[in-house]
């Protein structure tokens, strides 16, 4: 019969096992490590959301122009679907193309400096 | 003292000295070893998980208030690193189905091999679910005292003690009726 003491004292004097000869110097070696790895580059927001912002413009611009034309062209039932569409681009584009070629090169020009200076650090 | 030596050696690692932290593993190592080892009953893993929770507290220094003894802090970092790991890989536990039947069907008295029962029962801790596993693992490995279980798993006393009451009497009821042994009552 087993009473709760026996139980407890079963639970209570549980083998003891010794540290392995290495586990010191593993220890240590991996301390060593995390203590000398580079801090993680931390993304260049600054730099990065001006060709957020291009980006976002040009692509508002051409929804915009897709939309009023589409607008436009919905009293006409008989314009074919394709036809709707590359129309909607030329007038898209024919109205908003200054600005879409601006945002577009804003974009390619903060993407590579982003590049150039996350390669330039490492 | 060991406590003026984890705060100065402390001291010593934020300030950049990195061999001061060594002297604090060989100093709690054999500890955090065994604490891990009653989670997972093997002796590898036990030090895998160590060597884990040397390198979080290493991380978290500077975070130590010095409010609580710095074997305090310790032991509930690993404790939290242990629990972790267990809930992404399971110990190997013995079920309580698995706990030995005497092999002779003549003792049925519980008269098994001694230290292969008390072995097996240990565990058996390990089949409890986490919220009662936990404190009974705790609270044998502290040398029962039931506050500093509670500081290493950072909950209330009353807790504590209600989980230890309970996870208890689910081990006592299920090796009772494995181990077929008639009276495991309270003493």
């Amino acid at each position: 019969m087993m009473r709760d003491d026996e139980l407890d004292n079963i639970l209570a004097n549980d083998e003891e096992i010794l540290p392995s000869s290495g586990f010191s110097e593993s220890v240590m070696a991996a301390i060593r490590r995390e203590h000398e790895a580079l801090p993680a580059i931390p993304f260049p927001w600054k730099r990065a959301i001006p060709g957020f912002a291009a980006l976002t413009v040009g692509l508002a611009a051409l929804v915009i122009g897709i939309v009023m034309y589409a607008m436009g062209a919905g009293a006409d039932a008989e314009v074919s679907g394709i036809a709707v569409w590359k129309d909607a681009a030329q007038s898209a584009l024919s109205g908003q193309m200054g600005w879409i070629v601006l945002a577009a090169i804003l974009s390619l020009a903060s993407v590579k400096l982003s590049a150039r200076i996350a390669s330039g650090r490492r | 003292m060991s406590a003026s030596q984890d705060e100065a050696d402390v001291e010593r690692v934020l300030a950049g000295d990195l061999s001061a932290f060594e002297q604090i593993v060989n100093r709690w190592q054999g500890p955090l070893i065994n604490l891990a080892y009653r989670f997972c009953r093997d002796r590898g893993r036990a030090e895998e998980m160590a060597q884990e929770a040397f390198l979080r507290a290493y991380r978290a220094l500077g975070r130590w208030r010095k409010d609580s003894a710095f074997s305090t802090w310790l032991f509930a970092v690993a404790t939290n690193c242990y629990r972790s790991e267990l809930r992404r890989i399971p110990a190997q536990a013995i079920s309580l189905d698995e706990v030995a039947e005497p092999k002779d069907t003549r003792a049925l008295d519980g008269r098994f091999e001694a230290v292969d029962r008390d072995r097996r029962i240990r565990s058996a801790v390990l089949s409890l679910p986490a919220r009662y596993r936990d404190p009974l693992v705790l609270f044998y490995f502290h040398d029962k005292d039931v506050t500093a279980t509670a500081e290493s798993l950072n909950l209330p006393v009353g807790t504590v003690k209600a989980r230890l009451f309970r996870g208890r009497e689910i081990l006592r009821s299920k090796l009772q009726l494995l181990l077929a042994i008639p009276n495991l009552e309270e003493a």
